[in-house]
């Protein structure tokens, strides 16, 4: 029957195209996902105190404590990481958390782009109320220097990690607009004397090193006896 | 080959699909005004619409998810339009929506396991728009096989 042979061919060509396009279909949505699935980076995030003493940005404690910490650190210096995440936390515990001392973080981004970018990283962290978390963060998952551990995708990871609004951030961080106080505040601590990280001034006075908390609590009680 | 006049039937499923695109465009243009821009994103009975939306999955290559499922619906309601007005064949018609809606229902199946899986939070609007590719999907389905045996 020729009808009946024209129909068969004209399915037969539709099946075809149906199978053709089921194809380009599949082969679209699998390249979809490839583009959007980069790698996201592994994110350590460390246990951080409750801090009811946070007074705003990157100060801790009373304001009117007697004795003022302040710390000249890089996000990158292992050393500053080690103090953060260890001796900066004990001293927070005994001279921070009863009122008697304030703790100030300065950036002294001197280790290259990636300090740089870090900092800028916690000023946009910080726009939302979360510059401790952010900079624990950051001390957490250092990886050599400038190597790519605080590339854009980890910077933004760690604020997506620690449930920070991404596009706000994103867009913090996209501006820059927190690299003219980076650099400022890297150049106070220049003038002030500043050469390697990290440096500390205890009521004014230099202590150069991530020091043991002994040695820190042994100043802090002189000092403290002697504003006493 | 002749052009086929569209049967009753067919006429509600082409319909069927008219109504469900312009309902999926709408939301999908939602979405990606609020991704684009920093206003809070009103959800429908979940809270998790926010947290996807503004999620590392929710950028293709620097394009929002929103916009290429609005760009999917335009494309449906811009290959039914044209068969409409007969710019284009009723078969091209129907294959072109058929693999649009798979396409897009896959891809929204993917973004469904993103949402539960790695998210661990549901955005109502996507998951109705998911279910709106779904029913597309169906009836481009249902219209193949009309055309078929017609």
């Amino acid at each position: 029957m020729p009808r009946e042979a024209i129909r068969r061919r004209r399915v037969q060509s539709l099946s075809r195209s149906i199978w053709l396009t089921t194809g380009a279909a599949v082969g679209g949505v699998l390249l979809l996902i490839l583009l959007g699935s980069r790698p996201l980076p592994t994110v350590t995030i460390p246990t951080s105190p409750p801090r009811p003493y946070v007074a705003e940005g990157r100060t801790l404690g009373a304001a009117n404590a007697s004795l003022v910490l302040e710390e000249y650190g890089d996000f990158q210096c292992p050393r500053c990481g080690e103090f953060a995440l260890g001796t900066a936390r004990q001293i927070e515990e005994a001279y921070v958390a009863t009122g008697q001392l304030k703790f100030v973080y300065h950036y002294f981004a001197f280790l290259g782009e990636e300090s740089i970018r870090a900092a800028q990283a916690t000023e946009c962290a910080d726009e939302q109320g979360q510059a401790w978390p952010y900079m624990d963060t950051l001390f957490a998952n250092q990886h050599g220097e400038n190597q790519g551990a605080f590339d854009k995708p980890h910077l933004e990871a760690f604020a997506e990690a620690l449930g920070l609004d991404r596009l706000k951030f994103k867009t913090c961080l996209d501006t820059n607009r927190y690299r003219a106080t980076v650099l400022r505040e890297t150049q106070a601590g220049r003038d002030r004397g500043v050469q390697g990280t990290p440096t500390f001034f205890l009521n004014g006075q230099m202590i150069f090193g991530a020091l043991p908390f002994e040695d820190f609590r042994h100043q802090i009680e002189i000092a403290l006896g002697a504003g006493g | 080959m002749k052009a086929k006049k569209t049967l009753p039937n067919e006429l509600l499923i082409v319909r069927g699909m008219l109504v469900l695109s312009l309902l999926g465009l709408g939301i999908s243009i939602y979405l990606t005004a609020v991704h684009y821009t920093e206003t809070p994103l009103v959800c429908l009975g979940t809270s998790g619409c926010e947290t996807v939306n503004r999620s590392a999955y929710s950028e293709v290559a620097g394009i929002a998810v929103a916009l290429l499922g609005a760009g999917a619906y335009l494309a449906i309601l811009g290959l039914l339009g044209a068969e409409a007005y007969t710019l284009i064949q009723r078969q091209t018609a129907g294959l072109n929506v058929f693999g649009i809606a798979l396409a897009g229902m896959l891809y929204s199946a993917y973004l469904t396991y993103v949402e539960i899986f790695l998210l661990r939070a549901i955005c109502s609007w996507c998951v109705i728009s998911a279910l709106i590719m779904t029913a597309i999907f169906a009836l481009a389905l249902v219209r193949l096989r009309l055309i078929a045996i017609s």
